[in-house]
């Protein structure tokens, strides 16, 4: 999918991206909702 | 498992094939965690002798950790079991995308069927299972798994095949498999939570 350098960054840019997406699902919806724990404060 | 179901097995004993069946096909059908697994195993696969060999690594793995672990009544942590599922998905995944490749793509399906095994394990385990039986019925959820996998792969193979017709196939085939990888994380930080917590 990906064999030249210039390719491989940009699929590092979107992994990292993937990951701050994850990061803001888990962060936002999953801990409020099965956790009770609510660090953004927007369930409150 | 759900509540009703989880009532009803706690209160029957004996063999039971047909509750049995439809509890381990549903489990594989109605768990995200094991599609979104398959899903990315079949992602490339196009010849049916391939699909035929990792799936049945796949389920070799998780049949021998199923059977092993209710009957062994071995308790492994829920959570910490879903958490290594989660990161199956973004293992296979990161695969898929060629970006990592230390080890033979069927010795890590094998390894994560072990893996997933254990999830089905714990599920089993949680609720009061009657020692009446058991190694029928557990061998019966087995199967059960297996029909419900079967059918989860029909409908995984149609949607990728048809997907492969789509133009620009190869950024859609990139992006499903970064939504994989998201996917995954999630799965990860979701069970980790729970471990952490408990």
């Amino acid at each position: 999918m990906s064999e030249h350098p210039e390719q491989r960054s940009r699929l590092g840019v979107k992994l990292f991206s993937s990951s701050l997406v994850a990061g803001v699902v888990l962060v936002g919806a999953v801990l409020p909702a099965e956790y009770g724990i609510d660090p953004t404060g927007i369930g409150a | 498992m759900a509540g009703s179901d989880q009532a009803f097995l706690s209160a029957v004993t004996g063999v039971q094939p047909f509750p049995y069946l439809y509890l381990g096909a549903k489990h594989m059908v109605t768990g995200y965690d094991h599609l979104a697994y398959l899903a990315g195993v079949i992602f490339f696969l196009t010849r049916f002798r391939d699909i035929a060999t990792f799936v049945s690594l796949f389920a070799l793995g998780h049949s021998i950790t199923l059977l092993f672990g209710v009957l062994s009544g071995l308790h492994v942590n829920a959570s910490l079991v879903d958490a290594i599922i989660g990161l199956s998905v973004c293992y296979k995944a990161l695969e898929n995308l060629k970006v990592i490749s230390f080890l033979d793509p069927r010795a890590a399906v094998f390894g994560f069927g072990l893996v997933h095994g254990f999830g089905l394990s714990t599920k089993l385990q949680d609720i009061a299972l009657s020692p009446d039986g058991l190694l029928a019925n557990m061998i019966f959820f087995n199967i059960g798994v297996e029909i419900g996998q079967v059918l989860a792969l029909v409908v995984l193979f149609a949607a990728l095949s048809r997907m492969r017709h789509l133009r620009r196939y190869g950024t859609v085939a990139e992006n499903a498999n970064l939504l994989l990888f998201t996917a995954g994380l999630v799965l990860f930080g979701t069970h980790a939570a729970g471990f952490l917590m408990a």
